[in-house]
């Protein structure tokens, strides 16, 4: 096969090797589901690996097989769940048997339903479907990390260590469901992190950055590793001068690309289908409600080229798309997997997602971002008197009850009479959701996502996700700092 | 088999490790180490009363590691099968022959081997009873809607859930380590939303330890969960202001967890460390200890051996605030021209305390005076170089010493060694989170970060 379907490698990795085919997924769906609903089967084959740059050295390297399935079975609201490693069709029916019996605990009557499946080929075209391991050819992966090392070290003369990770994966994925969907997925992707120690006159700081998307090792181009390179060694230089922070409410402006994490934060995990269902978010019963300036759409968007929050199908199925939050201003839209959006009458919207086969499907974000609107990023900063203007983000997190949202700057500058002046240390800006939102004064047009090095955490499941917006001014935040 | 979890004999794992590494010796590695494991376990949560999930898991895996003269290469798999333990060589060999040579790399020495190092107890056999467990979850239901709410409020949701599992490790060295290890683990939580006059704010309370009669009962679980939830409803910020800053037992783990990644040997080797060549220095102030122990019987970070094979020992790593050790596996170790202290696997039980006893809560709150409790982190950072230390964070604003009203939405702000040095009172309010021990800590001065 010179050029593999999805359906065709997971034949090849899962079905073939195990002697399984769409009769045997029928009736093991059949057991699955005695005194449920509805029941899937999740099948996963990964592979991974990883090299890494310590001090100088590309001296460690690892590779990992994990391969599993997860099978569910759902009655009304409650959800049975079992996985195992073991693909054989004794295990499976071992599995399957369990499960059984922890639905019978909610009160299950055993009515097999009938399960025919039909394999559904999906060319959605968002990613390659390729291996980037298939090669045994290592000398690759090492030459670029003594690349990244050189070209740090030449970068400044204050580096003192370079540590690099630059890891691949291959994962496919194929999911059975009771409704006869038989449909699989070939998600490809590389990553690339670096981390710069500098030092001057003693004095140590930190900085780091990364890239990543669902490309193999072809996809870390020269212009891409060298700017990564010099994101990490600025984030390091301006930690170096930093000083403290001034603390307390101030406008503050955030930089294209990776600070988008605010709206994933403030806006998406609010609008995530169970929360909804469950009364738990700030925003239940808001939907149609003006929550921001007529300048302010978020999107939330699976089915964007290339992306490592991109999925052609998510994992139940169904095909990625773009989903509005806020329109021009106005709460519009929730992000559902198949089990909230039938309890609360909605369509999936190819938000279901999963860390792997071992958990279980939630309502969980892909590509978030703000759209562009139409200021000049340098007009922005220049309206501030006296802010915060932070263009990296490290992280954040959201009480999606309260609404009340954090988030930490690696890089960081006081703004002083409309210029950016001093860089100062590591701060954290606070926040509640609405009202961040309704103090957004100007949206530039410089739009940017992420790098490709966002991941989300939710009830302990970790996920790759993307992020995104353009230069943006949000005039009162709490930031953190000496008083 | 050894129960309903663990789905391979002790034997299996030992075979399935000792074919990988006598498959890696004979593909060109010089030594090898290989560990497997196999468990499982079962969760079941509850929501508002009602069955929400159960879940049953199950885990095996195998992990090796290669070496030659210098060269490192690992691997790991999920799926024991005979191709995949045949890829696993390939790959891993494949890595060692690629990778550049570190002198430091290779397995423990031999000496510091932990043949017949006892093992602490770690196992009690878990119930398999899915049913028994649903019932248990129902009567933790009971209890929280039995529970004295405080006037006009409401619990809105409420999930309780519990867990049991059981692994089982096997550990071959190609230098003659050989031994397994039979770990149990019990969790129970619950979690409450409150609401009142339109407000709603959530809070949880989650107990774990290896066997059952160490978690925490119901009725602590319940009160912890609906007065965090309660008490912070109508939370407010408060103006921007220095002073000194009281965090709960549950938040002072976060400070012993930023000391332990300085005194890491990677953090140390990298001199990428707020502490870096602290060794000797006095870094906390003189009232402080800090202890670990890898044998409290029952401890939820005990062992015999680390991932190395090599045992760890009990000792201090603060003593009356200065450093007495780092954590080390046998790679930083050599690097650091020191001797591994068996840590290459998580640091093991870890104990504060102070040689001034601060009392219990009531009397750190009179220490406090008038200052911030800090009862939740909701994020931020700590800069592992420099130990600028920035988060946001809830809690209750004291005055002389009595409870005023819920804070929330501001940030806290210090720099780590300014505030190891600054810490005033450890409580006698000691609690054990996961591997930490600790009371809650004063800590004189930290910027919070309000209205302005």
């Amino acid at each position: 096969m010179n050029n593999p379907s999805h359906m065709d490698w997971a034949r090849r990795l899962i079905l073939h090797p195990n002697q399984l085919d769409e009769v045997e997924l029928s009736r093991a769906l059949e057991q699955l589901a005695a005194g449920a609903d509805f029941a899937d089967m999740f099948f996963e084959s990964t592979k991974s690996r990883e090299w890494r740059l310590d001090n100088g050295k590309v001296s460690a390297g690892s590779f990992s097989i994990g391969q599993g399935l997860g099978s569910r079975a759902v009655r009304g609201d409650q959800v049975s769940f079992a996985h195992t490693g073991d693909f054989r069709p004794e295990a499976i029916r071992s599995a399957h048997r369990t499960v059984q019996a922890l639905t019978r605990l909610g009160g299950g009557v055993a009515a097999a339903p009938s399960v025919s499946l039909v394999p559904q080929l999906t060319d959605h075209g968002l990613y390659p479907r390729k291996d980037p391991l298939a090669s045994a050819d290592l000398l690759p992966w090492v030459q670029l990390l003594e690349k990244v090392d050189m070209l740090a070290r030449a970068a400044h003369p204050g580096v003192r260590q370079v540590n690099a990770s630059l890891s691949s994966a291959h994962r496919v994925v194929l999911i059975a469901n009771t409704d006869g969907q038989l449909v699989a997925d070939v998600r490809p992707m590389t990553r690339l992190f670096i981390h710069i120690v500098l030092e001057r006159a003693g004095t140590r700081a930190q900085g780091s950055a990364g890239v990543g998307g669902r490309y193999g090792l072809e996809g870390l181009e020269d212009e891409v590793v060298a700017s990564t390179i010099s994101q990490a060694v600025r984030v390091a230089t301006v930690n170096l001068d930093a000083r403290p922070a001034p603390g307390g409410v101030m406008p503050v402006v955030l930089g294209p690309g990776y600070a988008g994490v605010l709206f994933h934060e403030a806006v998406g995990h609010g609008l995530e289908g169970d929360h909804h269902r469950k009364g738990l978010s700030a925003f239940t019963g808001r939907m149609g409600e003006r929550i921001a300036p007529e300048t302010v759409t978020v999107l939330d968007d699976g089915s964007l080229p290339g992306q490592l929050g991109s999925v052609g199908i998510d994992d139940e199925g169904t095909p990625g798309q773009r989903n509005a939050l806020i329109e021009n201003g106005i709460l519009t839209g929730l992000m559902q997997d198949r089990l909230n959006a039938r309890l609360m009458n909605m369509r999936p919207t190819g938000n279901a997602r999963r860390q792997s086969y071992a958990h279980l499907p939630m309502p969980r974000m892909t590509n978030t971002f703000l759209l562009a609107g139409q200021e000049d990023p340098t007009d922005i900063v220049a309206s501030v008197g006296r802010g915060i203007y932070a263009p990296r983000m490290g992280g954040g997190q959201v009480d999606i009850t309260s609404g009340r949202f954090n988030f930490t700057a690696v890089e960081a500058y006081l703004i002083e009479g409309g210029k950016i002046t001093a860089p100062v240390k590591g701060v954290t800006l606070v926040g509640v959701g609405h009202e961040a939102l309704r103090h957004i004064r100007a949206v530039g047009h410089d739009w940017a996502l992420d790098e490709g090095i966002a991941t989300c955490g939710k009830a302990g499941q970790t996920i790759s996700v993307s992020v995104g917006q353009p230069t943006l001014r949000i005039d009162e935040m709490v930031v953190s700092g000496s008083v | 088999m050894l129960s309903a979890y663990i789905s391979d004999s002790e034997a299996d794992l030992r075979a399935a490790s000792q074919q990988a590494v006598e498959l890696a010796l004979r593909a060109g590695a010089k030594d090898a180490s290989a560990s497997a494991f196999s468990g499982g376990g079962l969760q079941i949560g509850l929501r508002d009363g009602r069955l929400e999930t159960a879940v049953r898991s199950g885990h095996r895996s195998l992990n090796l590691t290669v070496f030659q003269e210098g060269r490192v290469g690992a691997a790991s798999t999920t799926t024991l099968d005979p191709e995949a333990i045949q890829r696993l060589v390939q790959e891993a060999v494949s890595i060692m022959r690629w990778a550049q040579p570190d002198a430091d790399n290779g397995l423990a020495d031999a000496a510091d081997l932990a043949h017949d190092v006892p093992h602490p107890p770690q196992y009690e056999p878990v119930s398999d009873d899915a049913a028994a467990m649903a019932e248990e979850a129902q009567d933790m239901q009971r209890a929280l809607g039995a529970v004295e709410k405080p006037a006009g409020t409401e619990l809105r949701t409420s999930e309780v859930g519990l867990s049991c599992s059981e692994t089982l490790s096997v550990m071959v060295t190609s230098s003659g380590f050989c031994r397994a290890s039979l770990g149990s683990s019990q969790a129970r939580w619950c979690s409450v939303t409150a609401m009142r006059d339109g407000a709603m704010a959530r809070d949880y309370a989650h107990s774990a330890a290896r066997r059952r009669s160490d978690v925490r009962g119901t009725d602590w679980l319940v009160d912890r969960a609906v007065q965090g939830a309660a008490g912070q409803l109508g939370a407010r910020t408060v103006p921007s202001v220095t002073g000194p800053v009281l965090f709960s037992p549950r938040l002072a783990q976060v400070l012993i967890e930023d000391v332990i990644g300085a005194l890491m040997g990677a953090a140390q080797y990298r001199r990428a460390s707020f502490l870096a060549g602290a060794l000797g220095d006095l870094v906390a102030a003189d009232h402080i200890d800090l202890i670990e122990d890898p044998f409290e019987p029952w401890g939820l970070a005990s062992g015999a051996y680390d991932g190395e094979g090599v045992a760890g020992s009990r000792r201090p790593i603060l003593d009356a605030g200065v450093v007495k050790g780092y954590f080390l596996n046998s790679l930083n170790a050599r690097r650091l021209g020191m001797r591994t202290t068996g840590n290459a696997s998580e640091p093991y039980n870890l104990t504060l305390s102070s040689r001034r006893p601060g009392g219990d809560g009531l009397a750190m709150r009179r220490h406090l005076g008038t200052g911030l409790l800090v009862t939740a982190i909701t994020g931020g950072r700590t800069d592992p170089a420099t130990g600028h230390w920035s988060r946001a964070v809830e809690g209750y604003w004291i005055e002389d010493g009595v409870q005023q009203f819920p804070v929330a939405g501001i940030t806290l702000s210090g720099d780590m060694r300014t505030m190891l040095r600054g810490i005033t009172h450890v409580g006698d309010d000691v609690e054990r989170f996961g591997a930490f021990r600790t009371g809650s800590i004063l800590v004189d001065a930290m910027h919070i970060g309000g209205r302005a």
